[in-house]
């Protein structure tokens, strides 16, 4: 059977396990808090893959292969700083917003910033956050999946033809069947399924790394370095500013995600985050293999002539799966990519979902809509639809919001969650700013187009300006008063 | 009694930040010149090659060093601020970790200023010495960190009494 057939059986096999799942958990899924957090149910291991298949996009498995590529070592700061981001999320969040989600009946992030600051100001701009951060990624996800139905499918020649929207049509549709019968109890069972797949293909991908030159990881790194020197630094092509200013988006900013941190507040048991946090972040660091080895072996590759030169960045790993990949480890790698950006999509999906039907309802109008689950069901249809139209017809918008997501979260949330949830001299007055200013800095920049200097990364200068804004105007106010349960929650 | 953050740790963190913001409005008044600025590679478009002065003079790399620290405080600063005052083992693991963690980079800077050196490539587990820092140790030293909170869980983390509390919290919430 050739490479073709068995990536587009396995790509196959996949979806029709994702749809199995959410027929499963429909019958599982009663009420809105089932659909929004399990039930507050999840168990070590569920927990700890879906933490890290959220986190481990798309962009992990093409996107930063296809920064090695284009750069060298340059974004490989994001990975330095990716055991970073689990210990400050172990220290700063997960406890608390576990601890309130239970105590307040929490169902998403906005619920717990208005729980911590009493504001519904602050809920409402949190709301806004997510539902902007959410179209974005969601849109941007939807396209790369499409595009990797529709390379798939192009390969075995199973309808060559067919179009980039009706791609998009079918893989939304799968993502929206488990996503809207079995709300997020069937995104964290897939997320179980597609962590395991990543995990596994990452090593293997590696371990076929290793024997593309006869000297290994030390053989390539001689080659790029011979080519430039810098490249194989510890900064890459991009400089030193651009690699440390990842480093603290992503350090930091893991503890801004809200479809991570959501994760957290469906935990059962507060004590099993002791052992969520380092199989999440064990997981991740497994799979980041693929990152590092495959965008360094095809750099290497091309530059050696051992490979013709790509395209597109982004055409690293496809390319390194259609040459030097056994037919099966690319069918398991494509099902793999797939199951990375749907895994991201599902949460985002859900979260976004969360902010219209419940949190706009309870900041404007004082309640959640009736029937909160029916309309759950219904909004995630209506958000995949506009995401999807979103992704097709929207131009450079899909761009810009695709790159306001992490950044934005991560000055808009680490201030208000991850310092707010642990100091009590933190204001609502200080939360409006420090989220207001992660939307304008964000925006503003990509908007006018002002670059910024020696390459550092918007969403670090966004984050950097929303902490100091943050701390600043906190210091400079009268601490709220806060509910007493919320204080005793803050002092455990 | 009220337990909070300790205030000192507030300013810390806002003094980590305001260095950062002046070295940021720096960079956005005196932009980067066009000898540091990655170009196309030659043959390989769209890979890139970095900028024929890279990684620039002495001013720069002093610059990157300091930035680096900062971020590193940062972290540290953050990760104590989830460490309540009473925790004393676990602060003072964290604080350590902290330090090794800012030499860890150092270590990482002065092998780069070798490097920068020319001579024949150092490798260490399959890449330049530099860049093993980098992945040997920037990234995998927080597993310290994770470690330590893992180890001090049922003491510190979430303790009994803590447990206990919210036991109560939960059931009030119940009653009402």
């Amino acid at each position: 059977m050739d490479r073709a057939t068995v990536t587009l059986i396995s790509v196959g096999v996949y979806l029709a396990i994702c749809i199995g799942v959410g027929w499963w958990a429909m019958r599982r899924t009663k009420s809105s808090h089932d659909f929004f957090m399990a039930g507050r149910n999840l168990g070590v291991f569920l927990t700890a893959f879906a933490v890290f298949s959220s986190t481990m996009s798309g962009f992990g498995f093409v996107g930063g292969p296809g920064l090695v590529y284009q750069m060298g070592m340059s974004s490989l700061w994001i990975v330095a700083a990716t055991m970073a981001g689990p210990a400050i999320m172990f220290a700063l969040v997960a406890k608390r917003v576990r601890l309130l989600g239970e105590l307040r009946d929490c169902v998403s992030l906005p619920d717990v910033v208005a729980a911590r600051y009493n504001s519904e100001t602050v809920r409402a701009l949190m709301a806004v956050v997510v539902l902007l951060g959410v179209m974005g990624y969601l849109a941007t996800q939807i396209l790369a999946m499409a595009i990797v139905l529709q390379d798939v499918l192009r390969d075995a020649n199973v309808f060559p033809g067919i179009s980039i929207e009706a791609t998009v049509a079918v893989s939304t549709a799968v993502l929206v069947f488990y996503t809207v019968t079995g709300g997020i109890i069937a995104s964290v069972y897939t997320d179980l399924i597609q962590g395991a797949i990543m995990v596994v293909a990452a090593v293997l991908v590696f371990v076929t790394v290793l024997g593309t030159f006869d000297g290994g990881m030390a053989e390539m790194s001689q080659v790029i370095a011979a080519d430039d020197r810098e490249a194989m630094g510890p900064w890459g092509t991009l400089g030193m500013f651009g690699g440390l200013s990842w480093m603290l988006v992503f350090a930091l900013g893991t503890a801004g995600q809200p479809h991570v941190i959501t994760k957290y507040m469906m935990l059962k048991n507060v004590k099993d985050i002791k052992r969520v946090v380092p199989l999440g972040a064990l997981a991740y660091g497994v799979a980041a293999l693929l990152w590092i080895g495959l965008g360094i072996s095809m750099r290497a590759l091309v530059l050696s002539g051992g490979h013709d030169p790509l395209m597109t960045p982004d055409a690293a790993a496809s390319a390194f799966l259609q040459s030097f990949a056994h037919p099966l480890l690319a069918g398991v790698v494509f099902a793999a990519l797939l199951a990375a950006i749907m895994s991201t999509a599902d949460g985002f999906l859900n979260i976004g979902t969360a902010a219209v039907i419940h949190d706009f309802p309870v900041a404007f109008g004082g309640r959640p809509v009736q029937n909160e689950l029916l309309w759950a069901r219904v909004t995630t249809v209506g958000i995949a639809i506009v995401a999807a139209l979103f992704a097709l017809y929207s131009g450079d918008l899909v761009a810009l919001l695709g790159a306001f997501g992490w950044g934005t979260f991560a000055a808009a949330i680490v201030p208000v969650i991850a310092i707010g949830l642990n100091w009590k001299g933190a204001t609502a007055t200080a939360a409006t700013y420090a989220i207001a200013s992660s939307l304008v800095v964000n925006f503003g920049v990509r908007i006018t187009g002002v670059s910024m200097p020696y390459g550092v990364d918007v969403g670090a200068a966004s984050l950097v300006v929303s902490l100091t804004l943050f701390l600043g105007i906190s210091l400079l106010s009268t601490p709220d008063e806060l509910d007493a349960d919320v204080e005793a929650v803050m002092e455990m | 009694m009220i337990r909070d953050v300790d205030r000192r740790l507030i300013y810390a963190l806002l003094c980590a930040c305001v260095p950062l913001l002046i070295l940021l409005l720096i960079g956005v008044f005196s932009p980067a010149p066009p000898e540091l600025v990655p170009t196309p590679h030659p043959d390989f478009d769209p890979m890139l090659s970095s900028g024929s002065g890279a990684p620039g003079g002495p001013l720069v790399i002093l610059a990157g060093l300091v930035t680096g620290i900062l971020v590193i405080l940062m972290i540290g600063i953050c990760l104590l601020i989830g460490v309540r005052e009473t925790a004393k083992s676990l602060r003072r693991w964290v604080v350590a970790g902290t330090v090794v963690y800012m030499m860890v980079f150092g270590a990482l800077m002065l092998s780069y200023l070798e490097f920068l050196q020319g001579g024949p490539l150092v490798i260490f587990g399959g890449l330049p010495a530099p860049s093993a820092w980098m992945l040997y140790g920037v990234w995998l030293f927080p597993w310290v960190f994770i470690i330590a909170f893992v180890v001090t869980f049922d003491d510190v983390y979430f303790p009994p009494e803590s447990e206990a509390r919210f036991r109560e919290l939960l059931n009030a919430k119940e009653q009402r």
